[in-house]
């Protein structure tokens, strides 16, 4: 039985992700914390109970950070809606957060439950305040696994950083400098991963009608809230196609044996750039004039997974 | 019809020297060749650009000692790449040609101010190119336009993670002829592997010549294999100054190309010398480089190959 607590800023496809990990056999969720990001930190709860809703389950919903550790708030409710659900008029939740912060949580469970894996989906300020509040208690946790960052030419928020870092790339430096096992999951993996075939994870108009042709509620809920992240798409692409970062994560912590290539590299977050803020910076060793730097690698990044196991893995949470 | 007539700013190591026989013996009229430090020393760029032209053995045109250092950072330069002097070891005799006195970068300003539609060709960091910009904009915006090698978009750790050599070693300079309204072509170091890598038969074919130039070619960039070999585990050779210098030679080995508002980072130490690339026009400012995604391989190798032969 796999033990896994979720940090989530709770958008659309935060949501997907959820069903997903709370629909999973041999899983256990432990726990949902909440962090601002996406949408701010009241929506993010909300849109965590009413996923647990249409799943079915029953999971405490811990709050935790509004506002990142240094900077100044962001927010994607131009990607996924004002309420981060498409603003498609999803109702709910009748459910209740508990009264406890999310990070006092995390601490609390990491030190009651051996081999935890945490999987985050949002920023990261969280996790990193409970790695400096208890280091010791953190430094339990099996792994982590990040949906966060993207490889050079591929970043979205700015030129180079991806949303979840950008967010918070302070707490994203404390996070990736922790020192426990991380792994990693770019957001060019919620498009074609490295380009190889069979690595193509989203969702066309012809796969998102077999999920409309399910008729099931946890469908319908799907269909609901992606309709911001249809529109966004269609600005940039002009076609309907649907990108599904968290999902993703949830995968590769999920569904190892969807992932068609991982490798190690050393993994830095600019937090001092002027252009370059919020970018993960990814050393591999080799290929570098500087050939006398020490290099270690600290990161397993995911830089592929099979696109028809992604997308059967997530009809079979829409049963 | 008028050649071309173009400078050629370069730190001349071993790809560079290619790059100034392939020019030397092109139709571009090369009207100087200004040198900067970068792969090495002032004093070796200067030497290994007279070297070259000496094996070129067509004309030779003046050529300048330029800055010997960056505009502001500490010069890092990349002997483990090219060899102590330059040119894999060969430690070729001292040539019988003479540098020009005077400053590059002045030679540059008075060209650019005297004479009409010329272009500038850079090979290593833009320091010489910058300080001309600074000392006097309106002779530079005459330049018609800069073909540069430098930047990756895609590629990680040629030099840092993600800065090329060229721009990291001098990234203020780079950032004043970015800001400089000169239009500017960059070949990055993406399209220097891949089907242009000069592989062991590119290298069998320019020795089965048995010109001094052929085996020049093969020679001065013995330390370039050995490091391309350790670091990408290929037995093979990437020749970024030849590709652009292909592209001033023979502009149609241009594929594809992306018109782009470019900047860079300065502050992060990280980032330092990441060219930052607006490739959704998010900031809706004029572009700045025409950046080269594709280029012809094989006729950028025939353009290699005719130089030597």
């Amino acid at each position: 039985m796999r033990k896994i607590i979720i940090d989530t800023d709770t958008g659309s496809d935060d949501a997907i992700a959820l069903l997903m990990a709370l629909s999973e056999k041999d899983t256990e969720v432990l726990a949902l914390t909440t962090v601002f990001g996406n949408v701010n930190l009241a929506q993010a709860t909300r849109n965590a109970l009413i996923s647990c809703e249409v799943a079915g389950v029953n999971v405490p919903v811990y709050p935790g950070m509004d506002r990142p550790l240094v900077r100044e708030r962001i927010e994607a409710i131009h990607v996924h809606g004002n309420d981060g659900l498409g603003d498609a008029g999803v109702l709910g939740p009748k459910s209740k957060a508990e009264n406890k912060h999310a990070v006092t949580a995390l601490i609390d469970i990491i030190a009651k439950h051996d081999d935890i894996e945490l999987i985050t989906l949002g920023p990261l300020t969280n996790v990193a305040l409970a790695m400096r509040k208890a280091p010791e208690v953190l430094k339990r946790l099996k792994k982590i696994i990040c949906m966060g960052g993207a490889q050079l030419g591929y970043a979205a928020e700015t030129e180079v950083a991806e949303f979840n870092i950008l967010a918070d790339p302070e707490a994203a430096k404390i996070v990736f400098e922790f020192g426990i096992p991380l792994v990693m999951v770019p957001l060019e993996l919620c498009l074609n991963g490295d380009g190889r075939k069979g690595a193509e994870t989203m969702l066309d108009e012809q796969d998102l009608n077999a999920i409309k042709a399910m008729g099931t509620h946890k469908a319908e809920f799907l269909l609901k809230i992606v309709s911001s992240l249809l529109k966004f798409h269609e600005i940039y692409y002009g076609d309907v196609g649907l990108e599904l970062p968290d999902p993703c994560a949830v995968a590769v912590a999920l569904r190892p044996e969807l992932i068609l290539n991982a490798y190690s590299a050393n993994v830095t977050i600019d937090t001092s750039g002027s252009l370059s803020y919020g970018q993960t910076v990814v050393n591999t060793k080799g290929g570098t004039v500087l050939e006398d730097q020490i290099y270690s690698a600290n990161v397993s990044i995911v830089s592929a997974i099979d696109g028809k196991g992604f997308k059967a893995m997530i009809q079979e949470a829409l049963q | 019809m008028n050649k071309r007539k173009y400078i050629i700013d370069t730190d001349t190591a071993s790809d560079d020297a290619v790059a100034l026989v392939m020019a030397l013996r092109s139709d571009l009229d090369i009207l100087a060749i200004t040198c900067t430090a970068g792969n090495l020393s002032l004093a070796k760029t200067t030497r290994n650009a007279r070297l070259s032209c000496m094996f070129a053995n067509t004309y030779i045109p003046p050529i300048y000692a330029g800055s010997d250092r960056p505009l502001v950072k500490t010069l890092v330069v990349g002997e483990n790449v090219h060899g102590r002097d330059g040119l894999g070891d060969m430690f070729y005799p001292e040539p019988d040609i003479q540098l020009e006195k005077g400053h590059a970068v002045d030679a540059m300003l008075e060209i650019a101010r005297t004479q009409d539609d010329v272009g500038l060709i850079t090979l290593g960091p833009l320091t010489n190119v910058a300080m001309a910009i600074l000392l006097d904009p309106g002779a530079m915006r005459k330049i018609t336009h800069i073909i540069a090698m430098g930047g990756q978009y895609r590629m990680t750790n040629g030099c840092t993670a993600n800065a090329e050599f060229n721009i990291w070693v001098d990234g203020e300079a780079a950032k004043i002829v970015l800001e400089s309204g000169i239009p500017i072509t960059m070949v990055p170091l993406d399209v220097c592997y891949g089907e242009a890598e000069i592989t062991a038969e590119d290298r069998a074919y320019l020795k089965s010549l048995k010109t001094a130039r052929g085996d020049f070619f093969v020679d001065c960039n013995r330390h370039l294999l050995a490091y391309n070999q350790r670091s990408y585990n290929k037995d093979i050779i990437s020749m970024p100054d030849p590709t652009a210098m292909a592209l001033a030679i023979d502009p149609s080995i241009v594929l594809d190309a992306v018109d782009v508002y470019t900047r860079i980072e300065l502050r992060s130490p990280l980032s330092y010398g990441q060219l930052i690339y607006d490739f959704y026009g998010r900031h809706k400012k004029a572009t700045n480089v025409r950046l080269i995604t594709k280029i012809d391989a094989q006729k950028f190798k025939q353009c290699v190959f005719k130089a030597a032969e």
